[in-house]
């Protein structure tokens, strides 16, 4: 016993503090990026095979944090990719899934423009969700760097899905903006920790990316930048990724579109895996799953080269 | 894998045997210490309005609500399908603990009941009604609850937070509906301007959806088998025996079993073969808010020490003290260890003895119906007698250290 001090003032305390902003944030108190997160101090992220894991599938879940994601930028760490992460956990597209999380924002203006987690077989991964910073950055410079996973995932991980069986990993990357054209020199020795020998454009590190990882964006069609400006946004995307840019008009069904999402490009029916959901959710993922081609009866998508191949 | 060349495994329960502040938090610290970091704390029963305090050698302090009292030793807690959670108390603790250098590893029981602040207030309004004929409840919701979710439509239990993806609607489901039909059952009229404006509050309920977040960020979705390799299991009881639903003095108990009954239910489901019970009771005895306290009498007459932990608060009033009847004491545990052996459990008792720093050279308890004295190192012994207890655990102060007699 001995608890007991909740009144009425204990309400006007916790009222007023929600106004004042404390949130999630103050438990969650991190100020800059940990040096666990920091990409330029990563020499190499692995997912391995196991006892437990004897099949492992490297899945990259990397989402904005930039600010015109607004609030969706936190509840999309905290509680999207968590949903998600245990979605895929549960539900099991692909066996044995490895999970990484990136928090991405602007290599242009941002001082953390990404951090990375472990490879994580369970949800320990929430730990890690729970470390990172949400920045709130980004600039006036219409995009976001959401090619910096494709530079990580190429050149930073080592995945056993693909080098003992050939399989690759899933990639996905979550945000509302267009995709920057590319990364300067200078920004991607800072970001990175190393020199490379020149910039790079976001069609250089797709095709990096492409050769381990299956990529995918998911469009987020009701958020900030592409609520008002979906033509723009959409426009920067489809050169690059085709059909694999998917919409998806709510956030808060997210995790049910990324599973969705890798089970169509497993080779399930998109109309099947439609209905497999309930409601709203399945008119949601219906939705997200026109643009990979499924349409009806017609066969599986598996679109592995779905606009001709990349360069390698 | 055959655990055939290990002992089987074993778990310590610790209960009150009064009306709780017995000082369950020390002893549960004291035994998740022997374990570590791969002990693990679990609360199976009550929720956040416990209060166990722990006290470190070095002095810092903490009084356990909502985590289990073996964190300071490094332990995990697991909040078992018994357990109330509380997500606005829980934040609250982990950021005390954390100012204090504690980052516990929880887990919960997807089945755990979750409180919301219209069970808060519901509890609020009611005790406030019942004027001078409080329960003596703490308005943490905590009963308040338990009886909601006895309705499916409106119950939300921890493996719910994340399926429920519009917590907002189910939130507003229980404000609309469910509050409303439980305040005229429990006869309860138009609410003052105070209480409404609680009610409508929308900072309050968005302030609430953001403590889930919180709360489903820093709490791990677990069964109860995860934690079947920790090399100490600790069971820690909430409130006391004398506060037993069954077995208290109703209305002035809580709504909870606070003995062996719900321990039985899971040590049968985690296999555990040897079990080691201590009651814990004060050298005297104590009561937090209303009701029946046989023996009452100034605390001065009997003990040195003002309560930290008990600072008086208007739910509950101050703590008050009595004499120890070791009758009562030993019809409280020998009910609750005649249950638990009739359901086939094995054990072995032990009575814990706390405070006995604080009463001087002699204190007077009553047994056989008579008032007697002895110093305190005897009352320990004859109390231990008193309820058939294997052996005994003396408290002499705040601390680990001050336990002895603990083997």
């Amino acid at each position: 016993m001995g608890h007991g001090r909740w009144d009425a003032d204990s309400w006007s305390r916790y009222a007023a503090s929600h106004t004042v902003g404390r949130s999630a944030q103050e438990i969650f108190s991190t100020r800059a990026m940990e040096a666990e997160f920091d990409p330029a101090q990563i020499t190499l992220r692995e997912s391995r095979d196991s006892t437990d894991n004897p099949a492992s599938t490297a899945v990259i879940l990397a989402s904005d944090v930039t600010g015109s994601m607004g609030k969706i930028a936190e509840v999309m760490i905290r509680s999207g990719l968590d949903t998600t992460m245990r979605e895929i956990y549960a539900r099991k597209p692909v066996s044995d899934p490895h999970i990484m999380v990136m928090a991405v924002g602007d290599a242009e203006c941002d001082r953390a423009p990404l951090q990375v987690t472990q490879f994580e077989a369970d949800v320990r991964l929430a730990e890690q969700l729970a470390g990172l910073w949400i920045e709130g950055g980004g600039g006036g410079n219409a995009g976001e760097s959401y090619h910096l996973p494709w530079y990580f995932a190429a050149t930073k991980t080592s995945i056993d899905c693909f080098e003992k069986r050939g399989k690759k990993g899933y990639l996905f990357t979550i945000g509302d903006e267009p995709i920057l054209p590319g990364i300067s020199r200078a920004n991607l020795a800072r970001v990175f920790g190393e020199v490379p020998w020149r910039g790079l454009t976001s069609a250089d590190m797709l095709a990096m990316a492409s050769r381990f990882y299956e990529v995918f964006h998911i469009l987020l069609t009701r958020v900030g930048y592409a609520n008002s400006r979906g033509d723009e946004v959409l426009a920067s995307w489809r050169p690059l990724l085709g059909q694999r840019v998917i919409s998806c008009d709510d956030h808060d069904r997210i995790a049910e579109v990324i599973v969705s999402t890798i089970e169509v490009a497993e080779g399930a029916e998109p109309s099947s895996v439609a209905r497999s959901w309930s409601g709203s959710t399945a008119v949601t993922v219906a939705n997200a799953l026109r643009s990979m081609g499924g349409r009806g009866s017609r066969g599986p998508t598996r679109p592995a080269r779905p606009f001709g191949g990349w360069p390698i | 894998m055959s655990d055939f060349h290990h002992k089987p495994p074993g778990a310590d329960v610790v209960i009150g045997a009064g009306f709780g502040d017995e000082g369950k938090g020390i002893l549960t610290d004291a035994l998740a210490a022997r374990g570590g970091e791969r002990a693990v704390v679990i609360r199976f029963n009550g929720g956040a309005q416990a209060g166990h305090t722990v006290t470190l050698a070095d002095g810092r302090r903490h009084v356990f609500h909502h985590v289990g009292a073996g964190a300071f030793a490094g332990a995990a807690t697991h909040l078992s399908r018994f357990f109330v959670a509380n997500p606005i108390l829980l934040g609250d603790e982990l950021a005390a603990l954390e100012r204090m250098g504690i980052a516990p590893r929880i887990g919960i029981d997807p089945g755990a009941p979750v409180t919301t602040p219209y069970d808060m207030m519901i509890n609020q309004i009611a005790e406030r009604a019942r004027g001078d004929r409080r329960h003596g409840s703490c308005g943490l919701g905590f009963g308040e609850t338990l009886e909601r979710n006895l309705n499916p439509e409106f119950a939300l239990t921890a493996g719910q937070l994340p399926e429920e993806r519009d917590l907002r609607a189910k939130l507003e489901l229980i404000r609309t509906r469910w509050a409303p039909a439980r305040l005229a059952a429990l006869g309860i009229g138009p609410l003052p301007p105070s209480d409404l404006e609680c009610w409508r509050s929308e900072a309050i309920l968005a302030h609430w959806l953001d403590d889930v977040a919180a709360f489903r960020t820093r709490v791990e979705l677990e069964p109860l088998s995860s934690v079947a390799g920790a090399e100490a299991i600790v069971f820690e009881g909430a409130q006391g025996l004398q506060l037993d639903q069954d077995y208290g003095a109703f209305p002035h108990v809580t709504r909870s079993n606070t003995g062996l009954k719900n321990v039985a239910l899971l040590v049968a489901e985690l296999g555990l073969q040897r079990l080691r019970v201590t009651h814990v009771t004060r050298a005297y005895a104590t009561r937090h808010g209303a009701g029946y306290l046989p023996h009452e009498r100034p605390a001065s007459s009997l003990c040195e020490a003002a309560d930290e932990t008990n600072v008086a608060n208007a739910w509950q009033g101050a703590l008050r003290y009595g004499a120890l009847d070791l009758d009562a004491l030993a019809d409280a545990i020998g009910h609750d260890l005649g249950h638990a052996r009739r359901a086939g459990l094995q054990l072995t008792s032990a009575l814990a003895m706390t405070c006995l720093d604080q009463v001087g050279d002699s204190i007077a308890f009553v047994q056989n119906g008579r008032e007697r004295r002895a110093s305190p190192g005897e009352l320990a012994a004859i109390a231990a007698d008193a309820v058939r207890a294997e052996t005994w655990v003396e408290g002499w102060g705040p601390r680990r250290g001050d336990l002895k007699r603990l083997d």
